[in-house]
């Protein structure tokens, strides 16, 4: 390189570092961009490949059906390319958390091997027996620190012993493990059935006598790339090896278990003999005891029997005594009876005189009294009669009197001659009414006399009634003395009889009390005895159950040997699985997650290169047109085609160099870590690296140099090869055409000048036209990919739970019997949380293809179908009709693929057990995740000759809210009936989480799109200004406003802006089917959608991008100098 | 005062540290509707003279009137406005969009004046009324630039600023173009301004300017100019 080249060309940098700038910006995205996102899952690939190999993580695993021994180990040893192995003990337990028990995975640390070593995090590494170390997240979970206890539950079957001698653990230690490497971080918490955590004790602390797998190195493996090929071959290698002893190592185990079992067994039947023979022995000594005791009871009764006897005899002499006594005293009581009733009528007798006698008594009194009273009232009328006597004498007296005066008057008168006769008259009548007087008294007198007779009279009457009452009284007082001497009689015979009595009474009742001594005296030595016989009877019976017992037991016993022994008899051989690091979810979850990204950061960058090269060589053609003036200079003052092509070729390659070196550098620190951050909280390896990768860099520069370069020399060569004076000469303008628009008059008249011009540009730069719409479309085409991508994921979960999986929850029972299961079935259908349910058979199958490829599918095989169908709706690819599950298995569409298998073909299915059957394929259905596979109960038995015994449940649940339903599955979990209990709410979850991961990376490819959509938009409108910069310059001399320079300019990139978009939308679609048609998710189908909204998004986006870069022209253009311009014809 | 006036202009370029003075105290005055040729040669500061005249260039000192407005103190939209509304350029190498058609390129600088002419009418003028559908590569030197003549004075400017309209042409074809120049001023009393370096035309101007070093060297009036046709080089 002359000195005069390289100043030119650093001059020319620096007068068009724009363009520099733009060519190394399109060379820093295409090739940063390429190896950034390849770089990503390299770096993933290389820091996990770096992880295991430090941790000595195994290449192959040996399970065994029935356990392995270090005799394995020692002989998987030997076998060639095996460098190190190491026996490993595992199971399924439960641990104590915060809020119950989680089920997580135990895992024995080997003692004296490096193989799958754990990291320590933190604390230290458990060594004692009774010491665990954990995962970060178990002991999150579990709520622990370093220094808690943990305890451990056992899920023990029938007489089954205990696998670990201590189940409290003291956490030493924080650790990883390599086997673990698949999230810890929340995503496959949810997954039911799967087990989320794990917990590493020392071998020291496990009681079983066998490994339950075997890891194992491969010699000269760890230094290959564990994702690559030749590591895959390698270990392939010794995986058929291994595979070679396992035969040999099967029947080993085979043996040494039988051979075990028997010599067990053997052991088992003398121990029970000799405890037979024992058991006897004590039984006859019981019965020999029973029987004496039954002999004295025996004589103790009839020694009893005889006191009785006695006892009763003097009784009854006492007995007689009284009787005779009770005789005399009965006569005595009849003679006294006789006795006192003659004293009883006498009395009576007597008693009835007293009553006359003193009615008699009263009698005489009232008459007595009576006869007083008349007496009195006769006296009485004396004395009036008396009195009224001496009044008329006293009338008498004093009429004689008044008569005698009278007479005496009259004497006088008749003397004195009066008249006398008036006194005559009255004479006449004194002498009348004394007369009247007399008489009266007369007859007063004789009353009186009268009266006088009667009181002499009844005085004589009362006279004799005292006589009368005074005898009568005597006779009373005779009769009452009579009485009381009957009533004395009477009272002593009485108190006599009493007396007798007394005695009686008195000799009964001693007898009496002696009586019942003696009896009581008796009766309590009978009880005795009964008590005794009770005893014995007990005796005999519990005897005769224990030597029942004694039967059965000896019986079971033996049934127990004879079936161990027909078991040993039964037991399978042993069956080997040599499996690859594929069979680990984690390190084949990395291997996928990896390799899709690569997919994709294939697919993407490559797109963003073609358009980044497009771009760069539309410069570079344009720079050398530019500057042909020159060359044609350059040529005729005798530069050879090679130096002056060397100029435009250096500028190009220092351009893209420099700009893919410093892409390079930064992508492939940054993107990988901006990738890695994503799947950081997936997978937990200790360190990310990233190292530039010299190959992929070296091929990302060659590429992306190499390519501007070339286009720059195509460039170069048509001009250089034109003689100087066709290059000095002015470049003929392109000449201006008609379009065909322009034939359709009529529309062509009414378009403006700018309209016209506008389409004529469009078609007479073809180059421009070309490149304008291929840039912007290949943006909006990978923003549209982008955001279909997305779309395409986040409509895969409404699609598979819309219209496919319409149940709420499954639930799986484990190994229950059909009781049992009927029992849950009761059980679930009462559950509040159910609306409703269905049983159906459920199982896990392997369906083999005819390349002997097998693909694991879960199949449910139910009983009633045209139930199935409220639960899963099989709708057929081919009809798009919902079919029922019928007699032919029904597939879906992914597993049907991958065996290149469709409806009406044969598919082989085998199941755990081994067995086999070919099925016709009735039908293959749509899905969108995981494989299942659909038969009818009676398909199923008519395949496998066996009935598909009902051992789940499709659920729908009542309306229940998240914590409703996460309470409900956590319910059926806590019930050890079930194995696997996994709503789809959950099932949703996780696969949002697992298919987010993706959504993420697109976002970074579409920020990456638009980055480059922003360029590639700019780098085209700059060549477009310089490209016309004369006719831009005419039209401001001729006086047009910048608006409208602007206009006139941008009307074109505008059209092909969308056009461009319009094109873009389109083959995003196309893209994004591309993408995910190559991802091949493992048990995912995406169908590729772009929502209208993802196309309005993209079209927005670009259109946006373009309408802010057209308005940085608007400056560009203001700035043209007209005079330079159009100052010289180049 | 004079219909231009060009008073004592000076203008520098700056290219880097070095500073290139262009045109140092220029004046000149040409009156309406004369034809006035500018001489001088090469880096003389003819065509800068021109430039600032149509708008298309700024001066460093001095003032230059067109019509009585000092055209230095014109900005930005103003300026475009000046150029698009009272300038007429011809240039030496046409400058046609070559994508437009003879007449279409007439029309557009017609359609922005207000008071333009009618393009076939002006095309019928320069005597291309045939060639009126020919994109400028279909036509000949002489007959594109008779299109940019066609497309400057359609704009009805005040002035027609003409940058070696014959430069790139043969004898016969410039002769041309010289007379189409001439009879417009004549008939349609325009000023027109035209740079050459060919002293030979001075005789057909009103005005013949001379500059040298950016200056104004002398300035010719001629009373009875020549007829195109009488002048032979």
């Amino acid at each position: 390189m002359t000195k005069s080249l390289r100043s030119n060309i650093l001059r020319e940098i620096r007068g068009t570092w724009k363009r520099f700038v733009s060519i190394a910006l399109m060379a820093f995205l295409g090739a940063g961009f390429f190896v950034g996102i390849n770089a990503a899952s390299l770096d993933m690939q290389l820091s996990c490949d770096r992880y295991l190999d430090e941790a000595n993580c195994y290449d192959l695993q040996v399970l065994s059906t029935m356990g392995l021994t270090d005799d394995d180990v020692a002989a998987v040893l030997r076998v060639r390319g095996v460098r190190d192995a190491a026996g490993v003990y595992s199971e399924n337990v439960l641990v104590g958390i915060a809020d119950g028990e989680e089920k997580v995975s135990l895992l024995s640390i080997p003692p004296d091997s490096e193989i799958n070593a754990l990291r320590l995090v933190e604390g230290e590494m458990a060594q004692r027996a009774d010491e665990c170390v954990v995962p970060q997240s178990l002991l999150d979970t579990a709520g622990k620190r370093i220094g808690d206890t943990l305890t451990i539950t056992e899920t023990l079957e029938e007489d089954e012993t205990p696998s670990f001698y201590h189940t409290e653990l003291t956490i030493t230690g924080v650790i990883k493990s390599p086997l673990y490497i698949y999230g810890t971080s929340g995503a496959n918490e949810r997954s039911t059935g799967a087990v989320a955590d794990y917990l590493y004790v020392p071998q020291a602390n496990i009681a079983e006598d066998y490994y339950t797998g075997l890891y194992l190195t491969v010699d000269g493996a760890a230094q290959l790339d564990a994702f690559g090929e030749a590591y895959e071959a390698r270990v392939e290698e010794v995986e058929l090896l291994v595979k070679s002893i396992a035969d040999e190592r099967e029947a080993a185990r085979y043996d040494q278990l039988t051979g075990e079992a028997n010599a067990e067994i053997d052991e088992a039947q003398a121990e029970l003999d000799e405890q037979a023979a024992d058991a006897r022995e004590q039984i006859a000594q019981a019965q020999r005891e029973l029987d004496d005791a039954q002999a004295e009871i025996d004589a103790g009764r009839r020694a009893l029997d005889r006191s009785r006897a006695q006892a009763e005899r003097e009784f009854a002499a006492a007995q007689a005594e009284i009787d005779s006594a009770e005789r005399q005293l009965q006569q005595g009581r009849r003679a006294l009876e006789t006795q006192s009733k003659t004293a009883r009528e006498q009395r009576a007798a007597l008693v009835q005189q007293q009553a006359q006698v003193t009615e008699q008594l009263e009698q005489l009194r009232a008459q007595r009294e009576q006869t007083a009273q008349t007496i009195a009232e006769l006296e009485q009328q004396r004395a009036q009669l008396t009195e009224a006597l001496a009044q008329m004498q006293d009338g008498i007296d004093q009429l004689n009197q008044q008569l005698e005066q009278a007479k005496a008057q009259r004497e006088q008168m008749i003397a004195a001659g009066m008249d006398i006769t008036e006194l005559d008259a009255q004479i006449d009548r004194m002498e009348l009414e004394l007369y009247e007087l007399v008489e009266t008294q007369s007859g007063y007198q004789l009353q009186l006399e009268q009266l006088d007779a009667g009181l002499a009279e009844a005085n004589a009457g009362l006279a004799q009634l005292d006589a009368g009452i005074a005898q009568a009284e005597d006779g009373l007082a005779r009769i009452e003395s009579g009485i009381r001497q009957i009533d004395e009689g009477l009272a002593a015979a009485r108190a006599q009889l009493a007396a007798a009595q007394a005695q009686l009474t008195a000799a009964k009742r001693q007898l009496a009390n002696a009586k019942n001594e003696a009896y009581a005296q008796l009766n309590a030595a009978a009880r005795e005895l009964v008590d005794g016989q009770a005893e014995v009877d007990e005796g005999a019976v519990e005897l005769a159950a224990q030597r029942a017992d004694f039967d059965r037991e000896i019986a079971d016993a033996q049934r127990e040997i004879d079936e161990a022994r027909e078991k040993v008899g039964d037991i399978n051989r042993p069956t080997w699985y040599v499996l690859t690091r594929d069979g680990n979810i984690g390190l084949s979850g990395f291997d996928q997650d990896s390799s899709n990204l690569k997919r994709i950061g294939f697919t993407f960058p490559l797109i963003f290169f073609l358009v980044a090269v497009l771009i760069s060589l539309s410069s570079m053609t344009r720079m050398v047109e530019e500057q042909r003036g020159l060359i044609g200079t350059l040529g005729a003052l005798g530069y050879s085609s090679g130096q002056i092509a060397a100029k435009y070729l250096l500028y190009a390659a220092a351009a893209s160099i420099s700009g893919a070196v410093i892409g390079e550098l930064v992508c492939f620190r940054v993107l990988p870590v901006i990738v890695w951050a994503i799947y950081d909280t997936f997978y937990t390896l200790p360190a990310f690296y990233t190292p530039v990768d010299p190959l992929y860099a070296a091929a990302g520069l060659l590429l992306c140099v190499g390519s501007i370069v070339a286009a720059t020399a195509a460039a170069c060569w048509k001009e250089v090869r034109r003689t100087p004076a066709q290059l000095m000469r002015p470049k003929a303008p392109n000449p201006g055409k008609r379009v065909l628009l322009e034939r359709v008059t009529p529309l062509w008249r009414r378009l403006s000048f700018s309209h016209k011009v506008t389409l004529r540009n469009l078609f007479r730069y073809k180059k421009r036209f070309i490149m304008t719409i291929c840039g912007i479309a290949g943006c909006s085409m990978l923003i549209t990919a982008g955001l279909g991508l997305r779309d395409s994921i986040d409509q895969l979960l409404p699609l598979q739970y819309g219209q496919i999986m319409h149940y709420d929850l499954i639930a799986v029972a484990g190994d229950v019997t059909r009781d049992e299961f009927s029992d849950m079935t009761d059980g679930l259908r009462a559950d509040e949380a159910v609306r409703d349910s269905l049983c159906v058979h459920a199982e896990s199958v392997n369906l083999v293809a005819d390349d002997g490829k097998s693909y694991e599918v879960q199949l449910f095989a139910p009983s009633d179908a045209a139930q199935f169908q409220q639960y899963i709706s099989l709708i057929d690819t081919q009809t798009g009709e919902e079919t029922a599950c019928g007699g032919q298995i029904a597939l879906t569409e992914q597993v049907a693929e991958m065996l290149g298998v469709a409806a009406g073909d044969t598919v082989s299915v085998r199941r755990e057990d081994g067995t086999r059957a070919d099925i016709r394929i009735g039908a293959v259905v749509h899905n969108y995740l995981n494989h299942y596979a659909f038969l009818s109960a009676e398909g199923y038995a008519a395949a496998f000759g066996e009935q598909a015994e009902d051992n789940a449940f499709f659920v729908h649940t009542v309306e229940l809210d998240d914590a409703a339903l996460d309470a409900f599955a956590k319910r059926l979990n806590d019930d050890t009936r079930y194995t696997t209990v996994s709503s789809t709410a959950d099932a949703r979850g996780e696969a949002n989480d697992r298919l987010g991961l993706i959504d993420e990376v697109v976002v970074i490819l579409v920020v990456a799109a638009a980055a480059l959509a922003v360029v590639v938009l700019y780098n085209l409108s700059n060549i477009n200004i310089s490209e016309r910069i004369r006719e831009l310059a005419t039209i401001k001399v001729l006086g047009f406003y910048d608006r409208e320079v602007y206009q006139y300019n941008t009307r074109e990139t505008v059209i092909l802006t969308i056009l461009g978009t319009l094109l873009g939308l389109g083959g995003g679609r196309w893209l994004a089917g591309f993408v995910l048609l190559t991802m091949e998710m493992r048990g995912i189908v995406i169908v590729p959608t772009v929502e209208p909204a993802s196309y309005a998004a993209a079209a927005v986006l670009t259109i946006v991008f373009a309408t802010a870069v057209n308005l940085s022209t608007y400056f560009a253009l203001r700035k043209i100098n007209m005079v330079e311009a159009l100052k010289s014809v180049e | 005062m004079a219909y231009i006036s060009f008073e004592n202009v000076t203008k520098n370029y700056k290219m880097g540290e070095v500073l290139i003075p262009a045109l140092a105290g220029a004046s000149f005055a040409v009156e309406k509707g004369q034809l006035a040729v500018i001489l001088g040669a090469s880096g003389a500061g003819k065509t800068t003279a021109l430039n600032i005249l149509g708008g298309m260039e700024t001066v460093t000192a001095g003032a230059v009137y067109v019509d009585g407005r000092d055209i230095t103190r014109l900005r930005g939209r103003q300026l475009i406005q000046y150029r698009r509304e009272d300038i007429g350029f011809v240039f030496q190498f046409y400058n046609l969009v070559p994508n437009l058609t003879a007449q279409e390129n007439v029309e557009l600088a017609a359609q922005i004046c207000p008071d333009s002419l009618s393009a076939p009418e002006m095309l019928d003028r320069v005597g291309l009324a045939e060639r009126k559908n020919n994109f400028p590569a279909q036509l000949s030197g002489g007959e594109q630039q008779r299109v940019a003549i066609a497309r400057a004075i359609a704009k009805n400017p005040k002035l027609l600023l003409c940058d070696e309209p014959t430069g790139a042409l043969d004898y016969r074809t410039g002769k041309q173009i010289l007379q189409l120049l001439q009879d417009t001023c004549r008939r349609d009393g325009m000023t027109v301004l035209i740079i050459t370096h060919n002293s030979a035309l001075a005789p057909m101007a009103d005005v013949v300017i001379r500059m040298a070093s950016g200056r104004v060297t002398e300035t010719i009036h001629n009373p009875a100019p020549t007829p195109i046709a009488d002048i032979e080089w």
